[in-house]
């Protein structure tokens, strides 16, 4: 019984999928409708499953595809902290992107494909061996492109064709990776504390696999020098931008190079085999390299791409230094980029919906005239900082602590400097958008008076303010909420219900206590 | 006394619920009654003083409040010191007042999580909202002066915040990330590393030497409330910070020790120096701040040098004991030099000047109280001739306290400018003045009191030092007036960080030229390193180098990995 609910949480996209593919494109209401019944049922399946799992109920289904070979589904911890991410922020960007997306042709395309994207998402999450893993990877990769070249011009299509030949290649070097492990060792499977049992003599090919299986991965997790094509993608309408960048692709790289480390091959035999080190630096060099980069940016989504860039590493450096607490900060940044990165993308939607403004230089004042919008950044630009009291400071307490607790001191440097680049790539921003608004602008509403003073009319509060000009409630509530939710999952952070709490018992489950800090 | 476990919450709460309220329904009276009420929860801890710590597993990473005997030394003068501070600020006057209220409300409330925290993730969380919260004070004037103010003060304290939080994660790998404060001591007396991150990054809030920069401009550049709040009471979560998290009189560092106590002392030195040079009196002022740290700091790094201290009053409460002390006199001198002299009273400039006879140390005040205790400090502590080196300083705190009192008396604002927005300063003065007086009430009850008048032979001893001062400085003062620009630019070494943001901006400038495709191609050639690094992802990017890039790093780590194992 509980078996059916893993593959139902893929039919939940797969089938709205193949309903809006079949509608017209003015079949608005049944589109939104059947997008979001299957959004919500999700999020309620999500919940099922996390009772459960937290009860210790196994949900499980597997199906047969050869001897030896199953396609498997199966809710285990790390899948959850996935599926919940991408389920919650699913609902959310529905909810956006029909607002976003009002009244611009293709619809239907748009929306079949973007279900599809989710749909083999919950596949990559759920995936209990490899072999079921690459088949959603690259349904993924599929489904997506159509999304990137949906406005069709001449720079969509180019940054499709980069995606293209990047992810297919990535893909093409996982399945090498995948088919030689199986030839090797016979294990595809992923448990907790790694599948391959009969490494003794295979070690040579086992190194080799490994590269392989991350590098075809990390094509999707933007690790330099493989990320050229995540800036291009933003060419893409925020919605698939926050797609792309927070709730499936980059996500599902990034969560297979952790699989792969904790369920594949696990964490002891990674180690024995000297591969985690130059994992770290792998990810060191690329959280280092893309801030560098994003610091130069001044077009908004450009910027926020090499963010993620170098936040998406974070998640794999945690992995790779297998220390407990690092372990968990890796993986509960999995959650906490996406909700935060999540946020930028809707607000940078929201400014280029309703300004048309695209370029950071652009943005002075509009703090004052979108407000909600731009708190919404402002906090999950903070959260990227790593201040407290959000994710990002949670995500970085752990990753530093974890680091030390791992013996591998060296990441404290790389950390410290990408602290600062991000302080200094968002904080101008910040600065910008909280500025009064340039004085074209102010003296169309206030002629008279600084922006900003208020005074005192018998009592009454009546600031000077340019007129509010904030995008409209579909666009504005899902940022508003990832904010709040952004600083909501540090508040509680210690709290049984919190990501945290969840990736710190995968990480003991995958480490096991070896070299892990009380 | 000892009041219920639960009141620190009111203290870290009040100031959220204040900001709540007004971000909500804002209005005139919301900011005049909620702003100065809101440090009335830390004036209740300061007072009631719960004795036992109250906790809440599931919030943050597992908060735990409480007191101990240094911080109740700080908390109810802070407390004045804010409501001061929210008394100060005319709302009707101000450039962006919900900037500034949020800026203050969560200061107030991250300054509170600080002091009150019992654990280490709690300490870091609060010190940083509460320095990064300023920063929305410091720029909210919105002048091109305030913003340069801000990024000076924001990059100092991202640098500050950095530090620390690298010399916290030195010490919580071997503790965890849920450590408690207590815990911490032990693990930074193994780590000399550790210990003097911490001891830099909080170095940042307390002006020590070349981290002082941001000070200056600041006290002089920003609302005088926003000067008021940071020189009375967000310093000291510096001196909290150090006492608690360096084993101070706890562990024996000598090298680390003797590191910090060198730098203390060039502080006390370089403080006075440049404090003298300056026009504007709260440049001075916080000139004056960043040599008494000094003291502070040399006298922490004399005691972690030497270790433990048997007999001795514990070297945490004594050093908060002088910081409550600075602070409280600071912030009454500060508040003094934002009063327009029109609006002075007839009492203001003799109690200001009391206020300076108390930081230069003249008998029976709090000034000589803590000032002797350091001494005792330093004596157990050291060989060093302590009577010489204190005699001197306070020659040279004097001469600064001096120079200060004449630019009072003269009343030249020079170059500090103009402020609308600032407001009922009586009642803030007054305040003030109550919190030097409650300082003197709390270090008498903590610590062994100034003592009865010295004889003629001591009192000699202790007076021509600071007599001489007051010479020497009222003889500077009086040349340095006729001029009329500060002989060192305020914030002296800040006035370089304009060539470091040269360099930023030619960073960014090489890499904004190259922002979308088509610019990236007419643009590629001779755009100098950011321009090669784009035409290097450009080819990145094409079908046959992607999967060129790909094979190769396979082979190359693989082979990195395969040599490296290989035996």
């Amino acid at each position: 019984m509980n078996g059916i609910v893993p593959p139902l949480l893929v039919l939940t996209s797969l089938l709205p999928a193949l309903v809006i593919f079949a509608l017209a494109e003015e079949q608005r209401l049944l589109r939104t409708t059947v997008n979001l019944l299957g959004a919500a049922t999700k999020v309620v399946l999500v919940v099922v499953m996390l009772v459960g799992v937290a009860n210790g109920m196994s949900f499980e289904w597997r199906y047969e595809l050869f001897a030896g070979i199953d396609l498997a589904l199966a809710a285990s911890k790390p899948a959850l902290l996935f599926v919940s991410l991408s389920a919650f922020l699913w609902l959310l960007t529905t909810i956006y992107a029909i607002g976003y997306l009002e009244g611009s042709p293709h619809r239907s395309r748009f929306f079949g494909y973007f279900s599809l994207c989710v749909a083999s998402t919950m596949g990559i999450a759920l995936a209990d061996n490899m072999l079921t893993f690459l088949i959603f990877f690259e349904l993924l990769t599929i489904s997506t492109w159509p999304l990137i070249v949906h406005r069709g011009t001449d720079e969509a299509r180019r940054a499709g064709n980069v995606y293209l030949a990047s992810l297919v290649g990535g893909g093409t070097v996982l399945l090498v990776g995948i088919v030689w492990l199986y030839a090797t060792v016979g294990a595809v499977e992923l448990t907790p504390g790694g599948a391959i049992t009969d490494a003794a003599g295979n070690e040579t090919a086992l190194r080799w696999i490994f590269w392989l299986m991350v590098i075809g991965l990390g094509v999707k997790a933007a690790i330099v020098p493989l990320h050229g094509w995540l800036p291009r993608a933003m060419v893409a309408p925020a919605p698939v931008s926050a797609l792309l960048h927070a709730v499936a692709v980059v996500k599902a790289g990034a969560y297979g190079i952790s699989r792969v480390v904790l369920d594949l091959y696990g964490i002891d035999l990674a180690g024995d085999l000297g591969l985690l080190t130059p994992l770290a630096v792998i990810a060191s060099v690329t959280i280092i390299y893309a801030s560098l980069r994003a610091i130069a940016q001044d077009e908004l989504k450009r910027r926020l791409a090499f963010s993620t860039v170098s936040q998406v590493s974070y998640i794999i450096l945690g992995v790779a230094l297998a220390s407990s607490v690092a372990v968990t900060a890796g993986l509960v940044h999995l959650v906490h980029q996406g909700l935060m990165k999540v946020t930028l993308f809707y607000c940078a939607g929201n400014v280029a919906e309703r300004h048309g403004v695209h370029r950071i230089s652009e943005m002075r004042g509009l703090g004052h005239r979108m407000p909600v919008t731009m708190m919404a950044f402002t906090v999950a630009a903070i959260g990227m900082i790593g201040l407290p009291p959000t994710a990002g400071f949670i995500t970085k307490w752990y990753l530093g602590t974890g680091a030390v607790a791992a013996g591998q001191a060296w990441v404290i440097p790389v950390l410290m400097l990408s602290t600062m680049l991000n302080a200094a790539y968002f904080l101008p921003v910040i600065a910008t958008i909280w500025r009064n608004p340039p004085a074209d602008v102010a003296a169309a509403d206030a002629p008279s008076r600084p922006v900003g003073r208020l005074r005192a009319g018998a009592g009454t509060w009546q600031p000077q303010r340019p007129a509010i000009e904030e995008a409209p409630a579909m666009l504005v509530v899902p940022a508003a909420i990832t904010a709040a939710a952004s600083v909501f999952v540090a508040i509680v952070a210690a709290s049984r219900v919190s990501p945290l709490t969840w990736a710190e018992l995968v990480a003991r489950a995958a480490v096991g206590g070896a070299g892990g800090a009380p | 006394m000892s009041g219920p476990a639960w009141t620190p919450w009111l203290a870290v709460l009040a100031p959220l619920a204040v900001l709540a309220l007004v971000l909500v329904r804002p209005s005139l009276g919301m900011l005049r009654i909620g702003v100065p009420a809101a440090p009335l929860g830390l004036l209740l801890v300061g007072l009631a003083r719960p004795a036992s710590d109250t906790g809440i597993e599931w919030l943050g990473l597992g908060v735990t409040l409480g007191m101990d005997d240094a911080t109740m030394l700080l908390i109810a003068p802070a407390a004045v010191a804010w409501i001061a501070a929210g008394l100060l600020l005319r709302w009707e006057g101000l450039n962006h007042p919900l900037e500034v209220a949020s800026g203050m409300m969560l200061a107030l409330s991250g300054m509170a999580w600080a002091l009150l925290a019992r654990d280490v993730a709690t300490f870091y969380a609060g010190f940083a909202i509460m320095t990064v919260s300023t920063a929305l004070v410091v720029v909210a004037p919105d002048t091109p002066a305030a913003r340069r103010a801000g990024r000076i003060y924001i990059a100092v304290t991202i640098l500050g915040e950095v530090l620390l939080l690298a010399g916290l994660w030195l010490v919580l790998g071997g503790i965890g990330p849920q450590a408690a404060v207590a815990d911490v001591q032990a693990q930074v007396a193994g780590n000399s590393a550790a210990a003097l991150l911490i001891a830099a990054g909080l170095g940042t809030k307390v002006g020590a030497l070349l981290l002082h920069v941001w000070m200056p401009i600041v006290y002089a550049g920003a609302h005088l409330a926003a000067a008021v709040a940071l020189s009375a009471a967000m310093i000291n979560v510096g001196v909290i910070g150090l006492v608690r998290l360096l084993p101070v009189g706890v562990e024996a560092m000598p090298w680390v020790g003797t590191a910090i106590a060198a730098w203390g002392a060039l502080g006390v030195v370089a403080g006075v120096a440049l404090g003298l040079t300056q026009l504007a009196p709260r440049a001075a002022l916080a000139y004056s701040s960043v040599s008494q740290m000094g003291l502070m700091l040399a006298v922490l790094g004399v005691v972690l040098a030497h270790g433990p201290l048997p007999g001795a009053p514990a070297a945490g409460v004594v050093l908060a004991g002088f910081a409550a002390h600075h602070a409280a006199a600071k912030g009454l001198l500060i508040a003094t030099a934002g009063i327009p002299i029109e609006r002075r009273s007839r009492w203001t400039l003799p109690v200001a000047i009391v206020a300076a006879l108390v930081l230069a140390g003249v008998p029976l005040t709090t000034g000589a109280q803590s000032k002797d205790q350091l001494a005792a400090l330093l004596q157990g502590a050291s060989d060093l001739p302590v009577g010489l080196l204190l005699g001197v300083g306070s020659l040279l705190t004097s001469a600064l306290m001096a120079h200060v009192t004449w630019l009072l008396h003269a009343g030249r604002r020079i170059s500090d400018e103009e402020r609308p927005g600032e407001h009922n300063h009586a009642a803030a003065w007054v305040l003030l003045v109550g919190g030097m007086l409650l300082v003197a009430v709390l270090l008498a009850a903590a610590l062994p009191g100034p003592g009865p008048l010295p004889g003629p032979g001591k009192l000699a001893e202790v007076l021509l030092p600071i007599l001489a001062g007051v010479l020497l400085g009222s003889g500077i003062s009086t040349r340095l007036q006729r001029r009329s620009r500060a002989a060192v630019p305020r914030g002296d070494l800040a006035t370089y960080a304009p060539w470091a943001t040269r360099v930023a901006r030619r960073v960014r400038a090489g890499g904004m030229r190259l922002t979308s495709m088509r610019e990236v191609r007419s643009r590629i050639r001779g755009a100098g390193i950011p321009g090669q690094l784009a035409r290097g992802e450009e080819r990145l990017a094409t079908w046959s180098v992607a999967m060129f890039v790909m094979l190769a790093l396979v082979v190359v780590v693989g082979g990195i990995t395969w040599l490296g194992a290989a035996p």
